[in-house]
């Protein structure tokens, strides 16, 4: 069973994203739902990661990601008035621009972009964005050579 | 399939269908009546409110409702049914289950359903609407609210407005307008009892903040909704937040090609490695680090940290893989799952214990009379068993490592091919040391049967005996009670119905029927009040001489006076043979005779017959009533006593 789904497996998906080779591990950074539905990922550092990026750097990052997301969600005048004005046009709107939210998940595309090539990417880390993943998990992936011969799992 | 499709659209088509006929009737009759005679403003007012109406309409139908993508096939490869159904979360101080969706191969997050019918999985899923064939969630309930709201508008403004169309032409009743406008009265009130009764639900529902599925299924029945903001917020949030984001393209967002990264060279590598590229760890707050090489069991073991409802199963697999890293992991955790463990996992009383795909959780017929089910009994200390959370659940794994019953669910089966077999041969000299030894012992001392079954004062025993079953001697290691007593079975078998004529048709007997049912039930259902009970005796001491010298030690003299007096009275066959006196003193310790292994049962109706001739061999001894209907009574003798 499980074989089957690695041959199914589309493994060089990494490949358009500059990766030498699939990656060696990934780590799920789950959603925190502990006040409600609002997009907010986990801030806990994995110990998988122990090594291999400096704590502050990546509470930095999720603490920004947390920070935009939440700021897309926020019951502000700016959203409530987009809404009004969209329902007066009779949603048009939404036809010729973006809404408040996919501007922050732009900003947030944006942001994973500038993080990878400055901090993870040259750690042999990748971060793929969250909305690749129905804003479920954030995933990291782990290119570390030396992942594959430690037996790190000890830890 | 493509009738399929059309029966799914149909109540859609059926409802854009009846909205733009009567409107337009409705605008064509006696609109065109107040348009020409009172003002301009009605149907301009009317064409506001259609407009509104057609365009939430419109949202509700076309919008993506706040699907959430299928996880993509290298997130969580090995979902294997092992990690539970079901996670809890905790929201605003309320535990929220998140179930596991099979189909989208996630926990689904607080409030998001799996639609039936499109078959996709809806953030705060409210419920299908046939009418607008879509799923109504979180990204177009405003649209769907604002119709229903809308449309009640409409509907009334319609209702109204025809029927003071019709009072104003009740004389022309037989004209083209009049007749529509009745029609239109007559349709839209028989249509308004619905549509208003949805559109107060939803008002109600909105101020409450909660979904149609929440309050169809009683979620917060019983208690505080986590995801109210209270009424004014509710109703602000629902009409004019933010319109969440659709993710069912992310392209969208982060381009159409990923973004091409410039990894060093440090890291090529990795072609070389063995590593295969589907590796998945998951990072959990509560579960803490896991460990995962990808491969089969590592990621099972993730899985298994997943689970928030299993705290024995995971620190068993912990201690497990902290102690013995050596040792054959992958094995353990297949055994752990596939044999007896997940019975014990099973026997929990949450929820968690329904395995992810529903057909996982136990694969094996649990034998009824097996070491599971009968914790009752509790000799060897299982009642300690009940405690789900104790560590000695993982002793039940650690003990079906031993060679006859490794992983096997039925430890019957897998002892009896190795007594079952060596005692239709022959008894081995060593066992029969062993169960004489015990057996004068427990002649000499009646109340050490309760000393043994004492499980605090087991514990040697049982070490002994782990050590020789192959277990890992830990201070927990408590063997299954099935072992036990299969084994004991075997041993009063062995000890009871060897009569050379037709003894071998003792361990033939299926354990459920015949004559070995009685000893079977009394050893191992747990009726272990009665004293004298051989075959609790004799599992207790069967293992061999490892025990037998222990019992040595203290009651290597053998005094038989006592319990021989103990051991006549239920007994009615044997009545005449008691009036022969009773030499104790008589009988060796061993059941050798002449330095020939002598079946238990002989031996013991030697000692009670007074022992006249101990040279001959056994099948002579045997009196002539005994019949094969007769060993029933002689296994029944056996055991009662």
């Amino acid at each position: 069973m499980a074989s089957k789904k690695k041959q199914t497996t589309p493994t060089d998906d990494f490949s358009a994203r500059g990766a030498p080779a699939p990656p060696t591990q990934k780590v799920f950074i789950q959603r925190d739902y502990s006040e409600g539905t609002q997009v907010k990922f986990q801030t806990k550092f994995p110990s998988e990661l122990e090594g291999k990026i400096e704590r502050e750097k990546f509470e930095y990052t999720l603490n920004t990601l947390n920070e935009v997301y939440a700021e897309a969600e926020k019951m502000s005048c700016s959203s409530c008035c987009e809404g009004c004005f969209a329902c007066l046009t009779a949603y048009l709107l939404y036809c010729c621009s973006d809404t408040h939210f996919e501007k922050c998940l732009k900003k947030v595309a944006k942001f994973i972009i500038e993080q990878n090539e400055r901090v993870y990417v040259p750690r042999g880390l990748l971060i793929i964005d969250p909305v690749e993943r129905g804003l479920r998990v954030i995933e990291i992936c782990i290119f570390s050579d030396n992942a594959a011969s430690t037996p790190a799992r000890s830890n | 399939m493509v009738r399929c499709k059309g029966t799914k659209v149909l109540p859609a088509f059926f409802a854009w269908a009846i909205l733009l006929i009567t409107t337009a009737l409705f605008f064509y009759f006696p609109c065109m009546w107040f348009y020409e005679n009172v003002s301009i403003f009605i149907p301009l007012c009317e064409a506001v409110v259609t407009l509104f109406v057609i365009a939430n309409f419109s949202l509700a139908t076309f919008m993506d409702a706040g699907v959430i993508p299928k996880a993509s096939p290298h997130e969580d490869k090995d979902d294997d049914s092992r990690a539970p159904l079901y996670k809890n979360v905790d929201i605003n101080g309320v535990t929220v289950r998140m179930k596991w969706c099979v189909t989208c191969q996630f926990y689904r997050p607080p409030r998001c359903s799996h639609c039936s019918v499109c078959d996709k999985c809806v953030e705060t899923f409210d419920h299908h609407c046939p009418w607008v064939n879509n799923c109504i969630g979180r990204r177009n309930y405003r649209y769907f609210f604002l119709f229903l709201i809308s449309l009640s508008l409409h509907m009334a403004a319609v209702f109204s407005f025809s029927t003071y169309f019709l009072i104003q032409h009740k004389d022309r009743l037989t004209q083209v307008p009049t007749i529509v406008s009745l029609c239109l009265v007559t349709l839209v009130g028989i249509l308004s009892v619905p549509v208003f009764g949805l559109a107060g639900f939803h008002v109600v529902l909105v101020a409450r903040g909660r979904t149609t599925n929440e309050q169809v299924t009683g979620k917060f029945r019983g208690g505080f909704n986590p995801f109210s903001r209270g009424c004014g917020a509710n109703c602000c949030y629902a009409l004019c937040g933010p319109q969440f984001a659709s993710l069912a393209q992310p392209s969208r967002y982060v381009g159409r090609k990923p973004h091409r990264y410039t990894f060093s060279s440090a890291t090529n590598n990795i072609h070389n490695s063995d590593v295969s590229p589907d590796q998945v760890k998951v990072y959990l707050n509560s579960g803490g680090h896991t460990k995962g090489n990808g491969t089969g069991p590592g990621v099972t073991y993730n899985k298994l940290q997943l689970s928030p409802s299993r705290p024995a199963a995971i620190s068993m697999l912990e201690t497990r893989n902290g102690i013995a890293d050596d040792m054959d992991d992958e094995m353990e955790l297949t055994e752990f799952y596939n044999g007896a463990g997940s019975q014990s996992v099973d026997c929990e009383a949450s929820p968690p214990s329904l395995q992810r795909g529903g057909s996982k959780s136990n694969f094996f017929i649990v034998p009824a009379n097996s070491g599971y089910g009968m914790r009752p009994g509790g000799d060897f200390g299982q009642s300690d068993m009940t405690d789900t959370s104790s560590p000695r659940r993982m002793t039940t794994v650690q003990t079906l490592r031993g060679p006859n019953v490794r992983g096997s669910p039925h430890p019957f089966r897998a002892n009896r091919g190795g007594d079952g077999q060596r005692s239709r041969s022959h008894t081995p000299d060593d066992l029969l040391n062993a169960d004489a030894a015990a057996m004068g012992m427990n002649f000499a001392r009646p109340q050490s049967i309760h000393d043994v079954q004492n499980p605090t004062n087991a514990g040697a025993n049982l070490q002994q005996r782990l050590r020789a079953i192959g277990g890992v001697p830990t201070p927990f290691a408590v063997p299954p009670r099935g072992v036990y007593a299969d084994y004991s079975r075997q041993r009063s078998a062995t000890a009871a119905g060897y009569v050379p004529e037709h003894g071998n048709n003792d361990y033939r007997v299926d354990p459920g029927v015949g004559g070995g049912s009685p000893t079977y039930d009394y050893s191992s259902s747990g009726y272990n009040t009665r004293p004298q009970q051989p075959g609790a005796q004799r599992r207790v001491n069967s293992e061999g001489e490892l025990l037998s010298s222990y019992h040595r030690g203290d009651d290597g003299v053998m005094n038989y006076s006592m319990p021989m007096t103990e051991r006549r009275s239920p007994d009615t066959y044997h009545e005449a043979l008691y009036s022969s006196p009773a030499r104790p003193g008589v009988y060796s310790p061993t059941a050798h005779v002449n330095n020939r292994p002598i079946p238990m049962n002989t031996a013991y109706r030697m000692m009670e017959n007074g022992q006249q001739d101990l040279g001959g061999p056994p099948s002579a001894k045997q009196p002539r009533s005994q019949a094969p209907t007769s060993s029933v009574y002689e296994v029944n003798y056996e055991i009662s006593v």
